[in-house]
């Protein structure tokens, strides 16, 4: 197998929508972050913030975890080790996509 | 917001692909730059200072139990420091490559010094002046990042 068809394997669509994109590289560089963290970051709404976390948890790739604390409910959202090897791969894709090694 | 969706086949352009990879080091880098609150590393500082101390736990039956319990609750008060420190900042960094060798940059003197305070004072004091500055190192490798990042702000 040719470095450029491993490439295009590691390019994953369910990642490289822009919010999850930043979603997974947000959760790269941490171990957990808290819902309402990443919300902040990404400058998005609850509501789309669910939307693209649902998506990236069917996938099997991101994993909450809700602690109660002062009768708030907070959700914490990290990567599963199937996300964090599917990002990886993923920005391997890209990067072979931008220094010419895919035919895009 | 999302401006496009990518089906299995339809690969980005090299434009595209360089706008995604700088979006991920922006949003890398949002995680590292979120500063924990001070009190977290001063209480995280006095928690490992006196960690040294544990090489003189008494090692007799029924003291030596106490001292289980006393390390126990020790133990438990840094689980409770890290919680509220996570739950102030939202998240919880990874340790990055750089933190890794300033952690190893800071350990290997204060282990020399400790060392050498053994060599003159005796080695029951090695452990706990090691925790000691390891506690104080904390504190100031905190400081030093803080003013490091407000300096390139």
């Amino acid at each position: 197998m040719t470095t450029a068809e491993k490439s295009i394997e590691g390019f994953n669509p369910v990642i490289h929508a822009p919010n999850r994109l930043r979603i997974c590289a947000l959760l790269s560089a941490a171990d957990q972050a808290e819902f309402a963290f990443v919300q902040d970051k990404l400058g998005v709404s609850a509501s789309v913030l669910s939307k693209h976390v649902s998506v990236l948890m069917d996938a099997g790739y991101v994993k909450q975890t809700r602690a109660v604390r002062d009768t708030r409910q907070r959700v914490w959202l990290s990567l599963t080790k199937e996300g964090r090897a599917a990002y990886k791969a993923h920005v391997a894709a890209l990067q072979a996509i931008v220094s010419g090694e895919l035919d895009a | 917001m999302e401006r496009q969706e990518f089906t299995q086949g339809a690969l980005p352009s090299p434009q595209e692909a360089r706008a995604a990879l700088e979006a991920v080091e922006q949003a890398r880098e949002s995680v590292k730059t979120t500063q924990w609150p001070m009190w977290y590393f001063v209480a995280l500082g006095v928690w490992v200072a006196p960690l040294g101390l544990l090489s003189r736990m008494p090692t007799d039956f029924p003291r030596v139990l106490v001292a289980l319990v006393a390390l126990m609750a020790w133990m438990g008060l840094f689980s409770a420091i890290v919680a509220l420190g996570a739950r102030k900042t939202g998240v919880v960094p990874s340790f990055s490559r750089e933190q890794v060798v300033h952690i190893a940059a800071i350990l290997v003197p204060v282990a020399v010094i400790a060392a050498l305070i053994g060599w003159k004072a005796g080695t029951d004091w090695a452990l706990p002046s090691f925790s000691a500055l390891e506690g104080a190192m904390i504190v100031l490798y905190a400081l030093w990042v803080r003013h490091r990042s407000a300096r390139s702000a």
